[in-house]
């Protein structure tokens, strides 16, 4: 068994992923199924029970997470990630971009139905564009007119999806 | 004979090749935009089927069917979104193929197993479609369960370098699949009294968010430099590749008519047990997941194959083996055509003709596939600060479109959540998604196994079939873990 700053960095991962999973299946375990799930008391272990199959995933689950923990502890061999971004960009920028990705994600999901699917894409579009490193004005407006307006059409038009029009006239 | 010749003389018209053309044509546009599906496809032109013969009409849709089902690989090999469940193995390794710049390749050997595996479940069709029902018949809940098992085991091949990470992703799968109403008593689970979630987490949304969200996440946060005027699809596929990968696509292509002919199995496990039997098969397993043209020929034939195969169940015995052969009965009854045993009796040449569509799919596949491929290899090409914004405009309406539901979006984007966590802590996804796709089977078929015994868990030993597959999960159990074992002795020195 080494110390937290002795293992290697994925191995530290590895003892993350099997701390974190251990928790949510011991949550689980403990609180979870008996909030998320109603059936008469006294019956949940019995084969047929529909809390039955929750639970015994619940310990499986937990047992696995146990084995990466024991395994991130013990193994003294490092295993090679496949995404290593982290390494060649500070901590913070990660982060900081990763929140704002989700952020514009979830702005395009609350404000699809208020602007409408045609606008809000096109702005959507032009701001991504712009983060991609699109420079050039004319390009970055043109593109973003009709790149999402094409694929409204595909939508609305061909395949008849009623996709939300909000503020939009279209 | 006289049969077989009036629906050879029946098929020979132009409306009816026209028919597989336009239906193969539709199919492979639809099914190669992510969030489109074949279900979707033939949903929408079956009013239009109104008008033509019933044996257009059904060979029209059979073309959506077996074009959306192959077509669902360009996306997953060209921006990571498979198409259908059953795409999800191909780009295991497709993606790291195109990556690599030989989406070309990729994107060939999925055309060429897809057709051979089609020919083949053609063939299966029209040979044995009565002997294979049957045997799908004897399986009742307990062979159903231990099939299940089998197919779940399939995880541990597609767990990357950590069994026990595999492990967890899959129990997280099916303990998603547990969302939705008890199918036994009819309960909520897990719904925390949001009404959206009744009816279970939707497939369409998970899979748009656990793949194609995190990859364009990661774009964002370390965009790459264009390559601009230079190609990045690669050579074609020569012949000797192919060569090589012939006997996987036989192989694969025998499994999946298997799995094919058992109603409601589906393409997904199909395509997983092709891709593990190929693994473990090959003289290069290492390679397998880092863009090994015989991982997509192994998936493409297993994926393929079950096309024609499920055709069996639902012409020979009336049950349909998946979604879009269910929407398919629909065209059928348009049709006056009752589907089952006695349609074979009452409107033989009916059948034959459809037979002889349905071979005639699998050359208009090659034709079209082959015409259309140097195009779709191109998206490759398309500079990625433009193409990235294009998928998740993409993602988000073909995500809308499923249910015209506003919650999916919210799916998509939590599940993009989770599928970039797991791509940065190297959590594999695949067993995650089969899991949540063979879940609900696999529960509803142990409890309705419980419900029927008499004498407890013994129910699960009472068939060679219940044996078969017992036999076979654990020898495949045992083989992976003691190739992890090698595995970890072999990297340890």
């Amino acid at each position: 068994m080494r110390s937290w700053q002795d293992m290697p960095a994925d191995r530290r991962r590895d003892a993350v992923v099997g701390l974190t999973t251990a928790l949510i299946f011991g949550w689980l375990l403990t609180y979870g199924v008996q909030i998320g799930i109603s059936y008469a008391p006294g019956t949940a272990l019995t084969a047929v029970s529909p809390a039955f199959f929750p639970y015994l995933l619940s310990v499986a689950g937990l047992f696995f997470s146990l084995c990466v923990i024991a395994g991130a502890l013990t193994s003294s061999n490092s295993i090679a990630g496949d995404h290593s971004t982290t390494d060649v960009i500070p901590f913070y920028v990660f982060i900081n971009r990763t929140l704002l990705l989700f952020l514009i994600l979830f702005i395009y999901y609350y404000l699809f139905r208020i602007v409408g699917a045609l606008l809000l894409s096109v702005f959507i579009f032009a701001l991504l564009l712009f983060l991609g490193g699109e420079r050039q004005p004319i390009r970055l407006i043109v593109l973003s007119l009709v790149l999402p307006t094409g694929v409204y059409l595909l939508f609305a038009q061909l395949a008849n999806v009623p996709l939300p029009r909000g503020i939009s006239p279209l | 004979m006289d049969t077989v010749l009036t629906g050879l003389q029946l098929f020979l018209t132009i409306e009816n090749a026209l028919a597989v053309i336009v239906g193969m044509s539709l199919g492979i546009t639809i099914g190669a935009i992510p969030g489109l599906s074949s279900t979707m496809g033939i949903a929408l032109v079956l009013p239009f089927t109104y008008a033509m013969t019933p044996i257009s009409a059904i060979l029209l849709v059979v073309g959506i069917y077996k074009g959306g089902m192959f077509a669902g690989s360009i996306s997953a090999i060209l921006v990571r979104t498979p198409g259908t469940p059953g795409n999800i193995c191909t780009l295991l390794d497709g993606w790291p193929l195109t990556q690599n710049g030989k989406s070309r390749k990729a994107l060939d050997i999925s055309l060429y197993s897809s057709v051979c595996a089609d020919f083949i479940s053609n063939i299966a069709l029209i040979s044995f479609a009565a002997l294979i029902a049957s045997f799908a018949l004897r399986f009742g809940p307990p062979e159903y369960f231990w099939l299940m098992a089998f197919s779940l085991t399939v995880v541990t091949a597609v767990s990357g370098n950590s069994l026990s990470k595999g492990m967890i992703a899959a129990t997280m799968g099916l303990l998603l699949s547990t969302v939705g109403l008890d199918l036994v008593y009819g309960g909520s689970r897990f719904t925390f009294g949001i009404l959206e979630l009744t009816g279970g987490v939707n497939l369409v949304p998970l899979l748009i968010g656990l793949f194609a969200i995190p990859e364009i996440v990661n774009y964002y946060i370390k965009p790459e430099k264009d390559m601009d005027g230079e190609s990045r699809a690669g050579s074609a596929l020569t012949f000797s590749e192919f060569r090589r990968c012939f006997p996987t696509i036989l192989r694969s292509s025998g499994i999946g008519v298997g799995i094919g002919a058992i109603p409601g199995v589906g393409s997904t496990a199909a395509a997983f047990l092709s891709y593990t039997v190929a693994k473990r098969r090959s003289k290069t397993p290492q390679n397998f997941g880092k863009g090994e043209i015989e991982g997509v020929a192994a998936a493409e034939a297993g994926n393929n194959s079950v096309a024609g195969a499920t055709l069996i169940p639902l012409l020979a015995l009336g049950i349909p083996g998946d979604v879009v052969t269910a929407v398919m009965v629909g065209a059928f009854l348009i049709h006056g055509l009752s589907i089952g045993p006695a349609l074979f009796q009452t409107q033989g040449e009916i059948i034959y003709a459809i037979f002889f569509g349905i071979m005639l799919s699998s050359l208009a596949m090659l034709v079209l596939g082959m015409l259309s491929m140097r195009y779709f290899s191109r998206i490759s090409d398309v500079p990625k600060r433009i193409l990235m914004p294009s998928l998740l405009i993409f993602c988000v309406f073909g995500t809308y479109a499923i249910n015209n539901n506003h919650f999916d979006l919210l799916i998509m984007i939590l599940a993009g959540v989770a599928g970039f966590s797991m791509m940065r802590l190297d959590v594999p996804v695949a067993p995650f998604l089969i899991a949540f796709v063979l879940g609900p089977m696999f529960e509803d078929n142990f409890r309705r196994s419980m419900l029927l015994a008499s004498d407890g868990i013994m129910i699960f030993f009472r068939s060679p079939i219940c044996w078969v597959f017992m036999i076979l999960t654990g020898l495949l159990l045992y083989y992976s873990l003691s190739g992890v074992r090698m595995e970890r002795l072999r990297v340890g020195r």
